[in-house]
């Protein structure tokens, strides 16, 4: 016997993305999945653009089994969630659920940064209920990662090239990496920073901040 | 570790519950894998295999339908898929955008006994 199906696989975990968005909505938050290799710059990013920011801030850190990137953002005196994926190597909608429920009304008028486990592919795919995401790459990484990945370059509302400062010691073909992205997703913003120098983070912050204004009308 | 075990464990899930009370056999599987979205079919068989055990569906034979995204020249017009390494348009040689993005994954249909 023959059952035509037709469906989405990801639908479960999307149902829950939903919830995860309406409960984001009701606190007055807005969630920004940060996506990127192992390396590329995520924690550090986190950071700096929180200390650019005046808007209150929260982080959401995922990690397939360790703390250790927690234990930094804490250190800056962020207020921060661990998550582990318990060998997951991306998070799901239902784990960021609990940690809505544990952040509680310290996620409430807040950004929430959600770094997620360091791979392109999965995190591509699962939705965590955020706003949009924002995938990073890092200048040693290359100029192919739009080709190599192309899901999340399509997906990412803001690609992020980190790194800008050793873009001297690279060759890195920044046309390529450019095309790569605009091909995949015109609408896209693109946004070069260094996550230590502080170089393009105010660029940044200021249209992040713009965002956050615009979804609430404030 | 390979990427396909969170989105072999779904399409196992997604079977499951499709699966009408009175049968106890799903003996093929039809999965539609959009290019963009980097999954491998001979990777997701892998972990079918070890999740399926012990399930209905443990025997089942999983095909798979690749689709290709679709770019659009913005110089020439014409429609084009991208090759490993480049995005441009193989035609003139222009950039192009993409206009059908083929990035998730889904069941298509499957048979049971
Ligand atoms: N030169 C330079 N190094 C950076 C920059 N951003 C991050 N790093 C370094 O890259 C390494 C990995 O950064 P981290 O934030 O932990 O990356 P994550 O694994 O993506 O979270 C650390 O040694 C950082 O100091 C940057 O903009 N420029
Ligand atoms: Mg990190
Ligand atoms: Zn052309």
């Amino acid at each position: 016997m023959e059952i035509k199906v037709i469906k989405d696989v990801l639908e479960a975990n999307n149902y829950i993305a939903c919830k995860v968005k309406e409960e984001i909505a009701k606190r007055q938050a807005m969630m920004i999945n940060i996506i990127g290799s192992p390396g590329a710059g995520k924690t550090s990013f986190i950071v700096k653009t929180i200390q650019y920011l005046d808007i209150k801030s929260v982080v959401i850190e995922g990690d397939v089994t360790s703390d250790i990137d927690s234990r930094k953002v804490a250190e800056f005196g962020i207020p921060v969630v661990q998550v582990n994926t318990g060998g997951g190597c991306h998070l799901n909608a239902n784990i960021i659920d609990l940690a809505l429920q544990e952040l509680s009304s310290s996620a409430e008028n807040a950004i929430i940064f959600v770094e997620n486990v360091g791979n392109l592919i999965c995190p591509a795919s699962f939705d965590i209920g955020e706003d949009f995401k924002v995938v990073i790459s890092s200048i040693p990484e290359g100029h192919d990662k739009p080709y190599k990945y192309p899901a999340i370059f399509e997906k990412a509302k803001v690609t992020v090239l980190n790194k800008i400062d050793l873009m001297k010691y690279v060759d890195f073909n920044k046309d390529y990496f450019y095309e790569g992205v605009l091909t995949l997703n015109p609408k896209g913003h693109i946004f070069e920073v260094s996550s230590i120098l502080g170089d393009g983070m105010k660029e940044w912050t200021r249209w992040l901040k713009l965002q956050f204004m615009k979804k609430f009308n404030r | 570790m390979l990427h396909e075990l969170s989105i072999t464990s779904a399409i196992l899930d997604t079977v499951l519950s499709e699966l009408p009370a009175d049968c106890n056999k799903v003996t093929r599987i039809d999965i539609t894998l959009g290019d963009l979205s980097g999954f491998v079919g001979e990777h997701v068989k892998y972990y079918f295999e070890l999740l399926s055990r012990d399930t209905p569906a443990s025997d089942a034979i999983l095909t798979f339908d690749y689709k290709r995204s679709k770019f659009r020249c913005t110089n020439c017009g014409k429609l084009y898929e991208r090759s490993d390494f480049s995005i441009r348009c193989p035609y003139c040689k222009s950039m192009g955008t993409l206009i059908e993005s083929c990035n998730s994954v889904y069941i298509n249909r499957i048979e049971v006994e």
